[in-house]
């Protein structure tokens, strides 16, 4: 009984799992064969594997150009973003002090708001500022979508540490900073990571304002740059994929390593086993 | 070495709850404080105020007579055990007992030798490199004692550090704490719902109830003339007999009748003049006596409803009347069982008098 169970529980993840992941293998084998077969009979394991339409995309697309700048505007976003709302939210969750429970919801109301809605609004401020087509044109607005996310998940976080912890350093010697830093911090790395990690992929699958504001491959993103490779008569769809394929692996890689850090139970022994 | 004084501190916490209300107390220098009570009689609030992790609604919080009723935690050079140890979880054993340390600016080479020091002293000195989840309860009680001791602080504040032991743990500890106050000299407030606990430690004891003061007094004392009906129930067990009963004088000679549920007393002590008609007469179970045979003196009887054998003695409830049951502490060699009827005597020395109204204590002493 347990173990038909048990069974029926396995093939239902095997399932899960494939239905996942055969969309990105079929990226990655269509990323392989020739802009000719794409079309032809479909199998799952073509033959002849080309490399061509990596070669046309570093070689003639420039496409390092996108993945950097990506890199510097998800980076630079995800850092900020931790950091600030790290600190903003442990204000949030151990401060007491008026209006507390109307600020979180505004921050989440902030977030809710539908993009396109402020695109032109920032637009024109961007324009006004001289930002158009510059990393901080990015980073900013990217800041007002992930911060309130960052401080909600994070405010979640650190309500969950016990409190003793705090009040055993305050009553060590420690001041608010010395004990978010040496004490809080440290007890909350896989909620950072957690975070880090949702900011990280917000920011580098963003689309519509990285499309609205950057003006020529020098600050665009990859997303952008894919969305710009079909032209007037042909889309080329095996560069596409390639790209798609380039695009997805530091995401994955990021992933794959902070896992590590997002070790649970990291809170074991601070309060009686 | 400091003394500690509440001035008229009262905490009110958001939602009107009254956690602690006009509480003036001191804890002498050099003084083992045990401050006990049921939950929710703000024994625990009291030594977060002074320890300034609560900020007091009223009064003055003091430390060797300075006022640091808004001061820092840190500020006041007081050292912390918590019921739940809190040891910071990413740290070493070494790491927490050095941490107070190193907030203080203390030199590396110093830190080790006290931290080294005050972990032969506690028998961890082998568990210094380990992290708390690798630590038994035991070893993590012991790691949250030196910590705080390890800072020489000016006093010890230690909210319940046994009550997560298992019982068997719980004695030694207690021994162990009775020691290292004996060796620090320094002033311990110790907080704890278990009246047995407060009894062995404490050189005073407070006694709280709903945010008040009830009594502060030696252990003895406040088992021998609890100064009023909570603290007669709540210290000593099993709990003190408490039944309503009226008090008759009798002519001039000073003698004075006591009758209740099911018994009937006459008292000879002059001052017994003092009781008002209504009162509330208490006697400890320890402190009635059965007595033999049919024919001896006797200030009541009733039914044995049940024996509850404790090794060294029998705890018998003993039925006077439908309404009335008195606890009483026998012997083992008792030799009546369920069902029988038993006598006791009610020494007029050993009896406790409380107003109805107040429950103040009043009266003869009942205590020798």
């Amino acid at each position: 009984m347990k173990g038909a169970r048990r069974r029926l529980g396995l093939s239902v993840v095997v399932l899960l799992l494939a239905a996942a992941a055969f969309p990105l293998y079929w990226t990655v084998r269509s990323s392989l064969v020739s802009e000719a077969s794409l079309f032809q009979h479909p199998s799952l394991l073509p033959s002849p594997l080309t490399l061509e339409h990596y070669r046309a995309l570093f070689q003639v697309r420039r496409f390092w150009l996108p993945i950097r700048n990506s890199l510097v505007v998800a980076g630079a976003t995800t850092l900020l973003s931790v950091t600030l709302g790290s600190v903003c939210a442990y204000a949030l969750a151990r401060l007491r002090f008026r209006g507390r429970a109307l600020l979180l919801s505004f921050l989440l109301a902030v977030a809710m708001f539908p993009q396109i809605s402020i695109v032109s609004p920032l637009y024109l401020l961007l324009r006004e500022v001289g930002l158009i087509d510059s990393y901080p044109g990015l980073v900013m607005p990217y800041l007002t979508f992930a911060m309130p996310l960052t401080v909600w998940l994070l405010v979640g976080y650190f309500r969950q540490l016990p409190p003793d912890l705090e009040e055993a350093a305050y009553v060590d010697g420690a001041g608010r900073f010395r004990t978010f830093w040496e004490i809080i911090l440290p007890l909350s790395l896989p909620g950072l990571a957690t975070t880090a990690i949702l900011t990280f992929l917000y920011s580098w699958n963003e689309f519509l304002f990285a499309l609205s504001f950057t003006v020529g491959p020098e600050r665009q993103t990859v997303p952008v740059a894919i969305a710009l490779f079909r032209g007037r008569y042909q889309v080329p769809w095996g560069e596409i994929l390639a790209g798609v394929v380039v695009a997805t692996l530091p995401v994955a890689l990021l992933v794959v390593m902070f896992q590590r850090g997002i070790v649970s139970g990291l809170t074991a022994g601070a309060v009686k086993g | 070495m400091a003394e500690l004084r509440f001035e008229g501190v009262r905490k009110v916490f958001a939602g009107g709850t009254v956690a602690v209300d006009d509480v003036t107390l001191e804890v002498r220098d050099g003084e083992f404080m045990v401050f006990v009570g049921p939950s929710g009689s703000g024994k625990s609030t009291l030594l977060r105020v002074m320890a300034g992790l609560e900020a007091p609604t009223g009064g003055t919080v003091r430390v060797d007579g300075e006022d640091v009723t808004v001061a820092e935690p840190r500020e006041r050079d007081l050292a912390m055990v918590f019921q739940a140890y809190a040891l910071y979880p990413h740290k070493t054993v070494r790491e927490n007992l050095e941490f107070g340390l190193r907030m203080r600016g203390v030199k590396a080479s110093e830190r080790r030798e006290r931290a080294e020091a005050i972990a032969r002293t506690l028998g961890i000195a082998p568990l210094l490199h380990r992290k708390p989840a690798e630590l038994s309860g035991g070893q993590r009680q012991r790691v949250a004692l030196g910590r705080a001791l390890v800072r020489e602080p000016k006093a010890f504040l230690l909210d319940e550090p046994l009550s997560n032991l298992d019982p068997g743990l719980r004695l030694d500890a207690r021994a162990e704490l009775a020691r290292l106050h004996r060796k620090t000299a320094t002033t311990f407030l110790y907080v704890t719902h278990d009246q047995e606990e407060a009894m062995s430690l404490g050189d005073r004891v407070a006694v709280l109830r709903e945010g008040r003061v009830q009594q502060v007094a030696p252990p003895m004392e406040l088992y021998r003339k609890p100064a009023n009906r909570f603290v007669a129930e709540f210290i000593g067990s099993p709990s003190m007999n408490i039944r309503r009963c009226t008090a008759t004088a009798r002519g001039t000679g000073g003698g004075v009748r006591i009758e209740g549920p099911g018994f009937d007393l006459h008292l000879d002590d002059g001052r017994a003049h003092e009781l008002p008609h209504e009162i509330l007469l208490g006697i400890r179970p320890h402190d009635v006596l059965p007595v033999d045979g049919d024919e001896a003196p006797r200030d009541a009887d009733g039914e044995i409803e049940l024996v509850e054998p404790r090794g060294s003695d029998l705890l018998v409830r003993l039925r006077l009347t439908p309404e009335a049951v008195l606890s009483v502490v026998a012997p083992p060699d008792l030799g009546a069982a369920e069902g029988d009827r038993m006598a006791v005597r009610l020494p007029p020395d050993r009896l406790h008098f409380f107003d109805p109204r107040d429950g103040t204590r009043v009266g003869p002493d009942g205590a020798s």
